[in-house]
């Protein structure tokens, strides 16, 4: 057990001080990569020497960002804009930015009227019918761009064979984090909510090498360890994203053991596996191009839906939990039509909304507390 | 339509009769048995009007919903009976309610259910959410050209294979649906009465141009209706042209429909306010106020000479493109239309548009030097709107723009 509290600690000090992880790089001589929300071919900027850092917003007031976004605005928009003018990422050589959805997008063209080239748009666009071949074959284009705007912000020629060895460092710190989430959800008694969330965010900022080290490390440990769920509510997350203080301390002040999640953040930022043969930027479209199953990504026949319901059931979850980012599209499109089929197979769900800017969560307290009553 | 008929009308009511007959055809066909579609306002209509396939338009139906008051209930009906947040698109809630209801409060706009959806992502990304969930819940097939959001000026020649692609995959898909044959020879046709119409569109917005206009901008969210469901058909052209030639009469004789003295022309932007159309263009016409610029003429003008140069048009509809080239669109249209300012409608149901529109206000004031003041609402429900807050803003509008006058 010491060995697992050592392991989490260090964790949770890389994700509660990013700002310390990112001058750790930059006094290491590399030169530092923002990556916003999601599915961004990073392996690119891995590739390139210099080190992948996630800004998916923070908790807090946006001030500044109002000047471009409406009240009415996705707060990890909003706060990656107000980190960005308030200096917060002035050390980064650039900040990949997808068109994902409409937010994005806006998100996009605000933080280059914000920003100009103090930290440059590294703008990775992709097709969403990756069921085509046509979808394929503008990845590949788009990505060739990207490498070549990631190639500028870190002023050098990216070799193939430096991708090809970071697309399969990707694969294994995926592999490893798919297999950390099943076994914290198996030993809720060792790792807490919050300490998982330190996990999964402490990825976003150190060095993926240092952090499959360590995943790898404490996943050896867990499984050494008998399962510890015994007493615990069984839940599944799904959603954007989950790292509010407030709601993780909610989820365990109700004893509820994350035994599976389908988050932005989490598990749909795992799935990816990408080939390991054949023209890396090649590559990276097809592991975009397989991707299935998510809220964010064209998926005609809603297999999401089902997948969230199967996902559910394999990992004996009692409940799902929606944690519904406000004023995100994909999400709340599909939170009707997901809540049903989640209610249809017998399982419970609750909706939570979740803001990166919003002061109380007593609301989401009470639901917590009352599904936790009906799961026992 | 009986041309007879057709041709003593005016151009208006011309128009709204052929908007009228795209859903009273659709429910014919429906009533016949023949497979009809939903499809979004800039999928390429060319497609199923080569096919000869009936489709209607739910951003039209919407809008047509809400300006004839039932867009709350049908919003409530989103929300309550189905489970949808209230900070989604308000067009998207009504169509999603329609497609649970099958009907109207009160007929305001009813249409057929559809058998098929087409969805084209270029205005919106929302667009391919909402269709998705229409598919789901109607259990049809959903066909979607898929058009990512353009960070640069232009698209590119990687843009418009992958729309080509999906063009030929969105054809196959949908004769495989419907039973239908493509036709290249129909295909020209249609193309080529596309196009007329797109320019003659075009043509009679840019008679706002003259000063004073011989229309008030808000006829243009009437007739843009034509412009969105009917752009692939003959009497469209005939009924637009008759509009142009009215136009040149009301310019040779000094007639407007904007009943009272232009003292002011400004630019619209965004999407109208269709639950309070009447109170947001009677502010207007009381401060003697007349819009002259509005993005709805360039946004419905489709004009092509290659299958190639369709793509690229279908590509570069004005949220599909980056900030720089919005700005630009924006700013020329205000110059031709000779504007002393700007009204931009923050939209709470339009992402996309109302996540740019402060910078694009913003420099529009700064390049073009005058004022631009931004009002809140939405496109259809009605929650979100203050009559108070336009009618100041609007006051405010005027006085600076009076007050410039003044100093020139």
């Amino acid at each position: 057990m010491a060995d697992i509290a050592s392991l989490l600690g260090a964790f949770s000090e890389a994700a509660a001080h990013p700002s310390k992880e990112l001058e750790k790089h930059l006094a290491a001589g590399k030169r530092v990569i923002g990556v916003g929300p999601y599915h961004v071919p990073e392996e690119l900027v891995y590739a390139a020497g210099a080190v992948p850092f996630g800004v998916w917003g923070m908790v807090g007031p946006a001030s500044e960002a109002k000047k471009y976004f409406p009240p009415f605005y996705c707060s990890i928009c909003q706060m990656t804009l107000e980190m960005g003018m308030t200096g917060v990422l002035d050390k980064l050589s650039g900040m990949m930015i997808t068109g994902l959805c409409d937010t994005l997008r806006a998100f996009s063209q605000n933080w280059k009227a914000a920003m100009g080239n103090k930290v440059p748009m590294i703008y990775v666009t992709n097709a969403q019918n990756r069921y085509l071949e046509a979808g394929r074959t503008y990845t590949i284009e788009a990505y060739t761009e990207v490498k070549r705007r990631v190639e500028e912000c870190c002023d050098t020629i990216i070799d193939d064979d430096d991708l090809m060895a970071a697309i399969k460092l990707y694969n294994q710190w995926r592999a490893a984090m798919r297999e950390f989430v099943k076994l914290a959800g198996s030993h809720p008694a060792e790792v807490s909510n919050t300490a998982r969330v330190a996990v999964v965010n402490a990825g976003y900022y150190m060095d993926k090498a240092e952090h499959l080290q360590k995943v790898r490390e404490l996943n050896d440990a867990l499984a050494q360890l008998p399962e510890s769920a015994e007493g615990y509510r069984k839940v599944v997350l799904s959603g954007i994203y989950e790292d509010i203080p407030a709601i993780t301390s909610i989820l365990e002040d109700s004893k509820i053991a994350v035994v599976a999640d389908d988050l932005a953040k989490e598990s749909r930022a795992f799935a990816r596996q990408v080939p390991e043969e054949g023209d890396p930027i090649e590559a990276l479209a097809d592991g975009w191009c397989s991707l299935r199953a998510d809220t964010e990504l064209y998926d005609p026949k809603k297999e999401h839906i089902d997948a969230l319901v199967q996902k559910a059931k394999d990992s004996g979850a009692q409940a799902v939990i929606i944690l519904l980012a406000k004023f995100c599209d994909p999400e709340e499109f599909e939170a009707p039509l997901a809540t049903r089929a989640i209610r249809d197979a017998g399982l419970k769900c609750i909706t939570v909304e979740i803001d990166q800017s919003t002061e109380s969560y007593e609301q989401a307290r009470t639901q917590v507390e009352t599904l936790a009553e009906l799961i026992g | 339509m009986a041309e007879e008929t057709a041709e003593k009308l005016p151009a208006g009511k011309w128009l709204a009769k052929i908007a009228d007959s795209v859903y009273e055809d659709a429910l014919a066909a429906k009533a016949r048995g023949e497979k009809v579609g939903w499809i979004s306002s800039n999928f390429p209509q060319e497609i199923p009007e080569t096919l000869g396939l009936h489709v209607v338009y739910p951003e039209s139906q919407a809008a047509a919903i809400s300006a004839k008051g039932a867009g709350l209930a049908m919003c409530e009906h989103a929300e309550g009976e189905l489970g949808y947040s209230n900070d989604l698109c308000a067009y998207a809630r009504i169509s999603l309610a329609y497609a649970d209801l099958g009907k109207c409060p009160n007929g305001e706009r009813d249409m057929p259910l559809p058998d098929f959806v087409l969805c084209c992502n270029n205005i919106c990304n929302c667009m391919m959410n909402w269709y998705e969930n229409l598919a789901h819940e109607l259990d049809i097939p959903l066909i979607m050209i898929d058009v990512p959001f353009n960070d640069k000026y232009s698209a590119d020649a990687k843009r418009i294979a992958y729309m080509r692609g999906q063009f030929d995959a969105a054809i196959e898909q949908l004769c495989e649906i419907t039973g239908k044959t493509w036709d290249e020879k129909r295909f020209a046709e249609v193309c080529e009465i596309s196009n007329a119409v797109g320019e003659k569109w075009l043509e009679a917005t840019t008679y706002m141009n003259y000063k004073p206009s011989p229309l008030k901008g808000y006829d243009l969210f009437n007739h843009m209706a034509v412009a969105t469901m009917a752009r692939g058909k003959k009497e469209s052209l005939e009924a637009f042209t008759a509009l142009v030639e009215e136009y040149k009469e009301a310019v040779k004789n000094h007639t407007s429909t904007f009943k009272v003295e232009e003292k002011n022309r400004i630019m619209f932007e965004g999407i109208a306010t269709w639950p309070y159309l009447r109170v947001t263009y009677s502010t207007l016409k009381n401060a003697g106020t007349n819009v002259t610029a509005c993005v709805y003429g360039p946004s419905f003008a489709f004009t092509y000479g290659n299958t190639d140069e369709m793509m690229r048009a279908y590509a570069e509809v004005p949220n599909a493109i980056n900030l720089e080239r919005a700005v630009e669109l924006r700013k020329q249209l205000c110059l031709d239309g000779k504007v002393d300012g700007g009204l931009v409608h923050v939209n709470r149901s339009c992402k996309m548009w109302s996540g740019i529109a402060p910078e694009m206000g913003r420099r529009i004031a700064n390049d073009l030097n005058i004022p631009v003041v931004t009002f809140d609402g939405d496109q259809s429900d009605p929650r979100n709107f203050s009559e108070a807050q336009y009618v100041t803003r609007v006051q405010g509008l005027v006085e600076i723009m009076e007050s410039n006058k003044k100093e020139a």
